[in-house]
């Protein structure tokens, strides 16, 4: 039995008020354009190019936000999306265990947070930051797959409302919360780490992956994020491992939060009803008072610790991270992979670095302005260069299910959106929201396939790390079973397809609709024909002799799911350009 | 090769300590016993296997094979004993002792044991199926402490980086790497085979040792290959559906990332038919019983409860598709499994506890599996993973590495000895660079040479898979495999 069926009120309450949302807002996913405050002027673009930007920018286009954004344009609708309110996964995982404290059985787990998750792709008004905060958890990841996290969703629904909440905020705060985040504490195990002694050494692996996945990566880079080398031609390494081992004894001594520093409670004695989301806080005792040096850094040795040393030590280590000039084109080409294309050219790179670097206000670390030199760029919005045999990327299992179950308004019949582990690849999607297997993400942002055109040309691949001939099999047959069932525990995803079966009849305007929903417009000529004839070769009966129309309508619904299903399948769709 | 009856036995002889907490033995033998022997006599002729049992994560093989000789055991215990109850010090009295051989003569005074988890392996040791290779890793050329403190001598680039270090052991390159020495020697060997585009497989998604350039890895799963719905039959009902569904998901592309989707899903419909009717299926009383049967159930020595082995039914898999070699014409074959979690930076006894059982317990089924199909001689196993960890503690875990100790397993291995010179335990020591991270004795193209030699390479095409073979002088084969 779901443990979601335990909590019916709830479900019936969280329906009601998603039915009067839909009914105030004529489906979801557009109209704010009444907000109040400073707007950009409109600048309409058309109803595909409004499509393809969504793609980049959203969990995918559904026919209302398409005709907002084509109506606003591309600037207003950014700023749209910056002051929209953010959806907490803590406060549904708080409601959650309400309930079931109510009910007087249940527990949370990790199915909460995918919840969470999926309420927010599917019917989120927060799509921009949504999008973004997946963008980033793809970067500095914590995963609740594996015993650290796998029992503590609180802790991972907190964790992931950082990055949302910092998604459109600075850099440099983002860092010191994700540092201060028990989450992260616990996922790479500096937790209670503790000073050196005669018998033991400081954990090493934040400080190593901090600076090898979350900042300035292995090599120095140019401004553009092309490599710089030596005068033999090699990279030239960030750090080394003495780097490493003198930034390790910056994160000793951090434990959890709570109404005071004891050596009990740093050690996880007397437990704090909140310390699972609490930031973490300094245990001086347990803090390394040994000389510290790492990237040029030194901090003196010193005779005792205090807070506020440590707190001193932990700035400066991350003001060092922070203001080192590999962060720009290091985290700004990896945004630009997860949202538009997988090799952008060193200059578009550049033009993200620069903005992270000042945002026009001599600001460093502006999430909004990187955000919009992602999206704003040329390299971005030019069709005639998303045409080239080698821009765009391979959509995200996930983001494909998303975005099927917005262009087609799907609804939850709990309020929930019970979709929860996807990972099996011969019968899922091979990829499930915040369950990578490792800090190394799904995939790698410089993921080359081997022995492959993509390979022998030089370029990345990302998402092809998770594509093979299993999953390629397992997405089919997935989507074939959803396009037609619904998806989720108990079928509670259902599409709506009342405006696609108003145009089964007309198998070429239900193609163009499916189309602009999807692909906004790129699936080749073939491709197109391929879908049409296939629409029309079901043929729409006669109502039977009784009246009955139900021949009719389910070849109606035949054509609709063949016509979303043929499109999803092809290549061209399933590489977003 | 060994006599069937021989082999038999001993496999029951090993099989006796297989009922890990004492589940599972009986039925799972009793399944072997109904194999029938026909499935033996459709073996191959000439067929050679390696099974790559990559360790994601950098495992902690201080844990996994000790020295046991007081002078070794006292600085394990000085270093990595931090005397609580997160200590990582393992009791000497807890360990499984094994009896090398030590044909090299270059351990002389050492003596070895392994985690108690792994009883089937020093069963396996002790009948000469397993061997143990000593402190290897990826260098680029031989190198001492004093190299390495000058940095006279390169060394591969980024170290102790887990992306960066699997792909250097797998490809001994960085992430990005082109080709692996798996895929290499695929395409070298490829058209030995009925159906070549089963050379490499992996049951654990893409791995860089399998990257090829005419070779491609082939990803299989414990379901089989399984059947796109709507291809073969209608698609919603309607024929033309399904045609225009093989059409669009099959034809040609001009956009890179699209043909590269297209060419895989290609592979998908191509090898799902082959493979319907040429892979063993799961063992079945009723309906297949010539099928492998499911690995017994692992018991999680830490808990108590029984857990499904995920790297058991990798192996099963494994064989699914080794039993049906025959049949496809198949010769050479390069395959990839894994297991993941080994990056002990805490809790490093629990995790080495479920871990290690995990691979005890899949080793050991494995072997048996291969005794039944009478193919135990023609497949090797050998282990690998990102690297080697500091024998310091950080209080219940360690830190990233570089040398490693590797397990050898299978019936063509000389086994039941340690290869290469055990090193030093201590920090500080001429094999120490830091914290008790191993200077790699032996290369890992040292190791791989030697099984590619088995495998069948010649030296001419030895050296072009492992371009720093070289580097290494005369010590081109480190004499594990028999000849």
């Amino acid at each position: 039995m779901n443990p979601a069926f335990l909590r019916p009120a709830r479900k019936l309450a969280s329906l009601l008020a998603l039915a009067l949302t839909l009914a105030a807002c004529g489906g979801g996913g557009g109209g704010s354009e009444n907000d109040a405050g400073p707007q950009q002027p409109a600048a309409p673009v058309s109803k595909t190019e409004a499509a393809r930007f969504l793609s980049q920018s959203t969990y995918g286009a559904n026919e209302a936000s398409i005709n907002h954004l084509a109506s606003v344009g591309y600037a207003r609708w950014l700023d749209e999306q910056f002051s929209k309110p953010l959806s907490p996964f803590k406060a549904h995982i708080d409601r959650t265990i309400a309930d079931y404290a109510a009910a007087g059985t249940g527990s949370v787990n990790t199915n909460d947070v995918w919840e969470a998750y999926w309420k927010q792709a599917i019917a989120g008004e927060d799509q921009l930051r949504a999008r973004v905060a997946f963008a980033l958890s793809q970067i500095l990841v914590i995963s609740a797959a594996g015993d650290s996290l796998g029992g503590r969703p609180r802790t991972v629904a907190g964790y992931y409302d950082v990055l949302q909440t910092h998604s459109f905020g600075n850099f440099r705060q983002l860092l010191n919360d994700v540092t201060l985040h028990p989450g992260m504490a616990l996922y790479l195990t500096y937790m209670a780490n503790r000073k050196e002694s005669a018998t033991r050494v400081p954990d090493e692996n934040y400080a190593r992956e901090i600076m090898q996945l979350f900042t300035i990566g292995l090599h120095q880079l140019n401004p553009d994020g092309t490599l710089k080398r030596d005068g033999s031609g090699n990279p030239i390494p960030t750090y080394t491992n003495e780097d490493v081992t003198g930034l390790a004894k910056v994160f000793t001594g951090w434990s959890w939060g709570g109404p005071d520093n004891s050596n009990s409670r740093f050690g996880g004695g007397t437990p704090d009803p909140n310390r699972d989301i609490l930031p973490l806080q300094a245990y001086p005792n347990y803090a390394s008072v040994s000389e510290k040096k790492f990237l040029g850094v030194t901090i003196a040795a010193r005779s005792t610790a205090t807070v506020a040393d440590m707190q001193a030590d932990l700035k400066l280590a991350l003001d060092t991270l922070f203001n080192h000039p590999n962060v720009g084109p290091f985290v700004g080409r990896q945004l630009i992979q997860r949202l538009v294309t997988s090799n952008p050219s060193p200059a578009y790179v550049q033009r993200v670095a620069a903005a992270f670097a000042n945002n026009g206000s001599g600001v460093r670390g502006d999430m909004k302005a990187v955000i919009r030199a992602v999206l704003l760029d040329n390299e971005a919005r030019d069709a005639n260069l998303a045409s080239s045999t080698q821009f765009g990327k391979l959509r995200e299992p996930v983001i494909r299910l998303a975005h099927w179950a917005r262009a087609f308004n799907a609804t939850s019949k709990s309020g929930t959106f019970m979709i929860q582990n996807l990972n099996n690849p011969i019968s899922q999607l091979a990829q499930t929201p915040l369950f990578s297997p490792s800090v190394f993400n799904f995939f790698r942002p410089g993921y080359v396939p081997g022995g492959t055109a993509i390979g022998n040309a030089g370029l990345v691949a990302p998402e092809l790390q998770i594509t093979n001939e299993a999953s390629v099999v397992g997405y089919l047959n997935f989507m074939n079973d959803a396009i037609r069932n619904g998806t989720g525990s108990g079928r509670d995803v259902l599409p709506n397809y009342a405006a696609e079966i108003a145009l089964a009849d007309d198998a070429a305007k239900l193609q163009a609709r499916v189309d602009l929903l999807l692909t906004h417009g790129q699936l080749s000529a073939a491709t197109r024909d391929e879908i049409i004839n296939a629409i029309a070769a079901i043929s729409i009966p006669k109502p039977a002799a009784d009246g009955s129309t139900t021949n009719v309508d389910n070849a109606r619904k035949n054509r609709v799911y063949t016509a979303i299903f043929l499109t999803m399948a092809s290549p061209e769709y399933l590489v977003q350009k | 090769m060994k006599p069937f009856n021989a082999s038999r036995r001993e496999f029951l002889r090993a099989s006796s300590a297989l009922s890990l907490a004492g589940v599972g033995g009986a039925p799972f033998l009793m399944n072997l016993a109904t194999m029938s022997a026909a499935a033996a006599a459709n073996a191959p002729a000439d067929y050679k296997a390696l099974v790559c049992l990559f360790m994601s994560g950098g495992n902690d093989t201080h844990n996994m094979v000790l020295a046991t000789d007081p002078t070794s055991f006292a600085s394990y215990t000085q270093v990595r004993s931090t005397a609580d109850a997160g200590s990582i010090a393992m009791a000497q009295n807890i360990l499984l002792p094994i009896s090398a051989r030590d044909a090299q003569a270059k351990n002389a005074g050492r003596s070895f044991a392994l985690h108690p988890r792994m009883v089937n392996i020093q069963n396996l040791f002790a009948a000469q199926r397993a061997a143990v290779i000593a402190n290897v890793g990826p260098l680029l050329a031989p190198l001492n402490k004093a190299q390495w403190t000058a940095r006279s001598v390169p060394t591969p680039p980024n170290l102790f980086s887990h992306n960066d270090q699997q792909s250097t052991w797998q490809a001994f390159a960085p992430e990005g790497a082109l080709t692996g020495w798996g895929g290499r020697m695929a395409d070298l060997l490829m058209s030995m085979n009925g159906t070549p585009l089963l050379t490499a497989v992996s049951t654990s998604g893409k791995a860089t040792l399998l990257n090829a350039n005419s070779a491609i890895q082939y990803q299989v799963t414990s379901s089989g290959a399984v059947a796109i719905n709507g291809l073969n039959s209608n698609l919603y009902g309607s024929a033309a559906g399904s045609a225009a569904l093989r059409r669009i998901l099959t034809g040609g592309r001009s956009h890179m990332f699209e043909a590269e989707q297209a060419a895989i899903t290609n592979r998908a419909i191509d090898l799902q038919a082959v493979l319907s009717t040429n892979m063993l299926p799961r063992y079945n009383a009723t309906s297949a019983p010539n099928g492998i049967p499911d690995p017994a159930v692992v018991v999680n020595p830490a808990t108590g409860n029984n857990i499904d082995n995920g790297l058991a039914n990798q192996f099963q898999t494994v064989a699914r598709m080794m039993g049906g070699a025959s049949a496809l014409g198949m010769r050479r074959q390069v395959f990839f499994v894994n297991i993941g979690g080994f990056d002990t930076h805490d809790n490093l006894n629990n995790t080495l506890n479920d871990l290690y059982a995990r691979i005890d317990h899949a080793i050991n089924y494995f072997d048996g599996v291969l005794e039944s199909l009478g193919m135990r001689n023609m497949v090797t196993t050998f282990t690998a993973s990102d690297f080697g960890r500091t024998l310091s503690s950080n209080g219940d875990g360690s830190d990233h590495g570089w040398g490693a100790h590797h397990f050898v397993f299978g019936g063509a291995v000389n086994g039941g000895d340690v290869y290469g010179r055990f090193p030093t335990i201590g920090v500080n020591t001429s094999d120490d660079v830091g914290s008790g991270r191993l200077l790699p004795a032996l290369s890992v193209e040292q190791y791989a040479a030697t099984l590619a030699r088995w495998f069948g390479l010649s030296e001419s095409q030895i050296n072009d898979v492992f371009p720093r073979l070289v580097n290494f002088g005369s010590e081109r084969d480190l004499g594990f495999m028999r000849v």
